[in-house]
C-alpha cells in the first residue's frame, strides 16, 4: 500500500533541485551594482514648484468663477417687457389678446404708452372689439 | 536591514542603499524568480529587470512598507510579466508547464524524478497560487509577509496554500 505523502514535512522534496553556473552570484552581484551608472535617475520638477502650485491653484479658480459667473441663473423669469419683445419678434406664440390678458393696470397703461401706431393699426384690424372696449374705457374714467 | 536602508535613503545616500538591497537579497530574489520561470538564463534577465525598477522606484519609496516585501513584489509581478509575455509568443497553454516537462534535460537542474515531479506539479497550478506556494514551500515566508507581496488578505493566501498542498499531493501520488 502506497505511504500517503506528507509534502510539507518532506525535506527531501523541500530542498532545491536548481543550480546556476559557477561564480554566478558574484558577476551578478557586480552587474546589478552598475545599475545606477548605466540608468541616472532623472527628477521631475514641475508640480514640485511651490509657485508653480500657488499659480495653478488661481488658475483653477478664475476658471471656476467664470463658469458660475456666465451660466445662467435658473431662478431668471421674463419681464412683461421681455414677453412682448418676443412677441413682437414672433418668438411666442401669443396673441396680442394673451397679453393683454396677463398685464396689470399699470403695465397695461405702458404697453399703451408704448404701442406704435402699426402696433395700434393690427389691433384695430385685428381685434376692432377691443380697441372699442379701450377707448370706451379710457372716456369714462 | 530595512531600518539601515531607510536611514540610507533619507541621507540622499540612495546608490548606497541601492547597493545594500543588492548584497542582501539579489539571491534570494534570483532563487524566487527561478522557481517561477524555471530556466535560468529567463531569470537572470528577469532579475536584471526586477532590480531596475527596484532602483528606478527607490528614490519615492518612503519606508511605509517593508524593503524585502516590496523588493518580492516588484520581482514577482516582473516575473509573471515575463511568463505572460512569452506565453504570447509560444504555443504552449502555460509556460511554466510545458518548461517543466523537460526539466530534467535542463544542463541547471540536478533533481531526481521525484523533484521533477514536484515542479511539474507545481508549474501545473494557477499563476498567483504558484507564487503562494514558492513563498511558503521553499521561503517559509510568512502570510503576513505575503500579504504585502501579492496583494491579498492572509485568509485567503492560507487557503490557497492549503489547496495548492492538496492538488500537488494528488498530482504526486497519481501514477
Amino acid at each position: 500500500m502506497k505511504q500517503p505523502l506528507d509534502l510539507e514535512n518532506d525535506k527531501h522534496l523541500k530542498k532545491n533541485p536548481y543550480t546556476v553556473p559557477d561564480g554566478y552570484f558574484t558577476h551578478l552581484a557586480e552587474g546589478l551594482k552598475n545599475i545606477p551608472q548605466e540608468h541616472p535617475q532623472t527628477k521631475v520638477r514641475f508640480l514640485h514648484n511651490r509657485y508653480v502650485r500657488v499659480f495653478a491653484f488661481a488658475a483653477t479658480m478664475a476658471l471656476a468663477f467664470t463658469i458660475g459667473w456666465l451660466r445662467p441663473t435658473e431662478n431668471e423669469v421674463l419681464t412683461n417687457e421681455d414677453i412682448i419683445a418676443l412677441n413682437e419678434n414672433g418668438y411666442l406664440p401669443y396673441t396680442e389678446l394673451d397679453i393683454l390678458m396677463v398685464l396689470d393696470d399699470h403695465d397695461f397703461e405702458e404697453f399703451s404708452e408704448t404701442t406704435t401706431e402699426a402696433n395700434t393699426d393690427y389691433l384695430e384690424s385685428t381685434q376692432p372689439d377691443l380697441v372699442e372696449d379701450y377707448y370706451l374705457t379710457l372716456e369714462n374714467i | 536591514m530595512h531600518a539601515e536602508i531607510l536611514n540610507l535613503l533619507q541621507s540622499n545616500k540612495t546608490e548606497a542603499a541601492f547597493n545594500l538591497i543588492v548584497k542582501s537579497y539579489s539571491q534570494k530574489l534570483y532563487w524566487h524568480v527561478r522557481r517561477l520561470v524555471l530556466d535560468h538564463d529567463d531569470a537572470d534577465d528577469v532579475v536584471q529587470n526586477t532590480f531596475i525598477k527596484i532602483w528606478k522606484g527607490l528614490p519615492n519609496f518612503r519606508g511605509e512598507s517593508n524593503v524585502y516585501t516590496w523588493s518580492y513584489r516588484i520581482a514577482t509581478n516582473e516575473a509573471l510579466s515575463f511568463l505572460r509575455s512569452k506565453k504570447e509568443n509560444t504555443h504552449f497553454d502555460d509556460v511554466a508547464y510545458g518548461i517543466s516537462q523537460n526539466m530534467e534535460a535542463d544542463a541547471f537542474f540536478e533533481g531526481d524524478e521525484a523533484q521533477a515531479k514536484l515542479q511539474s506539479a507545481i508549474a501545473s497550478l494557477p499563476e498567483k497560487q504558484r507564487v503562494v506556494f514558492n513563498l511558503r514551500y521553499f521561503d517559509e515566508m510568512s502570510y503576513a509577509e505575503m500579504s504585502l507581496v501579492v496583494d491579498t488578505s492572509e485568509g485567503a493566501l492560507k487557503a490557497s496554500y492549503h489547496h495548492a498542498v492538496k492538488k500537488i499531493e494528488a498530482y504526486l501520488q497519481k501514477d
